[in-house]
């Protein structure tokens, strides 16, 4: 076991539509420190398809990968001898990414000698509040973003439980298909937050799926299709009514969110009474300052701790990917150079496996 | 002539490595239709183990640049890139009809021909083995056919000889042969209109 040594950790991400990577150290104490933080952002290769390509997403991490880790090692004023072991995502996420930073951190562990870290990108998310906050175990995860919307238990690292996930779209998919209905400017989310503050969120009266449902999973598919059917009904659409839609979807969001958080708090103090409830966020919808402000009134209301890492470090980023590797590591968990990427990868399997490399 | 060199082609339904030393190159080539990724390097380090080497001995990667199957020209530029970067060393891209060009046992001019599903080829003509090369086009099976037919030598294969392309690699320019994906046919991706609602004052 290394379990005190202070590491440097080289993290590379490219699972979804960011080309990043980072060095980060963990100390003795266990406390963790950015060195550097690059990250390459797609959105203007993916903004005329109005969603993240996958083809076009793999074909830019290929070409600028090895820039963005070289000038990571470069801002940190390392050379890569000098790392001590290199974490990349593995999964889950859209493949052929996953594959060029996966092999280009095998490349450079089989070359140095160094250990090889594939972390699930989900763990990543989920441990970015102890690198940020030091937060202990155990705490209650929401992830937010384009790809995934769960609530997941976090008693330690390798060791989730999924409370529950959305059984259709994920909340920022359902954000970026608003959007792109609506005619917004890609990405989606932040253009729909901007015109929900200057609309009329009691205008429309949208559903809130499974809201009176006691299990934590969401379902925004219905919701999005009732978006669409009040849009068509008021076609052609001006400002006013395009800003009203966008307050009234993004209202039912945040009652969603509130209801269903208050609901996962109250299981927490359940199944753990003697832990303080703490729920920590992450994931681009984070970002969201209406749904920012419902987490935070479900917090208060329940008296929970709650986490928001700054947005930065919500989003994709390499040094989640370091910091989870360097925990990971601390325990003496590395992964061989055969390990495989995986498109799919529920967090639970983690906790089942131990190595997560299953 | 620089070497040793690691060469690594998996732009087809095969792993090729071959690694040079002086003249002879090693190889391991292996029936691999997906999951090169996984077997990669432990195929690499079994080859430096029957050569005595490790990868602080290498001076120089070669890579086959393609086209090929996406992902697999991006794992074995990947990898390349990666091990190029981490011991300082060049790496060079090999384009895959050049390396078939190189199996070619006389005088040009030599055409080259692969097939790319769906009904269409890549083919390539150069004057001489690994020379001249008029730039991979993509096209109709029959058209690459044709465009090639005038040719002395004829090749029509999916593998390249992973040795010939090692010793190409060995004394090959890299500022002339970049490591970068030749993918030739373009990524499937049209931009979406359709379901957009109607606004006041946008066109009908």
């Amino acid at each position: 076991m290394t379990g005190q040594a202070q590491a440097t950790l080289l993290g590379i991400e490219t699972s979804c539509d960011e080309t990043a990577a980072a060095v980060v150290v963990r100390d003795r104490t266990g406390a963790g420190r950015i060195v550097s933080n690059i990250v390459r952002s797609q959105i203007e290769e993916h903004a005329p398809f109005g969603g993240v390509v996958p083809e076009l997403a793999a074909r830019a991490h290929v070409v600028h990968l090895d820039a963005i880790f070289a000038r990571a090692l470069a801002e940190a004023g390392l050379a890569l001898a000098e790392i001590d072991a290199v974490a990349a995502t593995a999964g889950p996420g859209l493949i052929g990414g996953v594959l060029v930073g996966l092999t280009t951190a095998k490349a450079l562990a089989a070359a140095t000698g160094k250990p090889l870290i594939g972390v699930n990108h989900l763990e990543g998310h989920a441990l970015t509040a102890r690198l940020t906050d030091g937060i202990a175990f155990p705490y209650l995860m929401l992830l937010v973003s384009g790809g995934h919307s769960q609530y997941v238990l976090v008693e330690g690292v390798g060791r989730y439980t999924r409370w529950g996930t959305t059984i259709d779209d994920a909340l920022g998919e359902a954000f970026d298909k608003v959007a792109k209905l609506l005619g917004l400017a890609y990405p989606g989310g932040p253009e729909v937050e901007k015109l929900a503050a200057i609309g009329d969120p009691a205008r429309f009266a949208f559903p809130r799926p499974l809201l009176r449902e006691k299990r934590l999973d969401f379902s925004f598919s219905g919701l999005k299709t009732a978006v669409r059917l009040t849009a068509e009904k008021t076609a052609p659409l001006t400002d006013t009514d395009v800003a009203d839609i966008c307050a009234s979807f993004q209202m039912a969001i945040t009652d969603i969110i509130r209801a269903r958080t208050g609901t996962a708090l109250v299981r927490f103090a359940e199944e753990l009474p003697d832990a303080p409830p703490q729920i920590v966020v992450a994931g681009g919808v984070a970002a969201n300052r209406a749904i920012g402000l419902a987490l935070r009134q479900a917090a208060d209301e329940h008296g929970a701790r709650l986490v928001v890492p700054p947005a930065a470090l919500c989003t994709d980023n390499g040094a989640m990917i370091a910091w989870a590797g360097a925990e990971r590591l601390a325990l003496g968990l590395t992964d061989p150079l055969d390990i495989a990427a995986r498109a799919r990868w529920p967090l639970d399997d983690l906790g089942r496996t131990g190595q997560g490399a299953a | 002539m620089t070497v040793p060199l690691l060469a690594i082609d998996t732009s087809g339904a095969r792993l090729q490595l071959g690694l040079m030393r002086q003249s002879d190159v090693l190889t391991a080539i292996e029936a691999r239709e997906r999951g090169h990724a996984e077997i990669l390097f432990g195929r690499i380090a079994g080859l430096l183990a029957e050569a005595g080497q490790t990868y602080a001995d290498l001076r120089r990667i070669a890579v086959v640049t393609g086209p090929g199957s996406f992902s697999g020209l991006r794992i074995g530029l990947s990898a390349a890139r990666g091990l190029a970067l981490a011991l300082s060393i060049p790496v060079i891209g090999v384009p895959r009809l050049l390396g078939l060009s190189l199996t070619a046992g006389g005088p040009g001019p030599i055409g080259v021909l692969v097939d790319a599903h769906r009904g269409e080829a890549y083919c390539e003509t150069f004057t001489a083995p690994g020379q001249g090369g008029s730039g991979t086009a993509l096209m109709p099976h029959e058209a690459a056919r044709a465009a090639i037919s005038g040719c002395a030598i004829r090749i029509e294969s999916e593998f390249g000889d992973i040795a010939a392309i090692a010793r190409f690699a060995a004394t090959a320019d890299p500022a002339a042969f970049p490591s970068l994906p030749a993918y030739i046919r373009a990524a499937d991706a049209k931009p979406q209109e359709k379901g957009r609602i109607a606004r006041v004052g946008a066109g009908p």
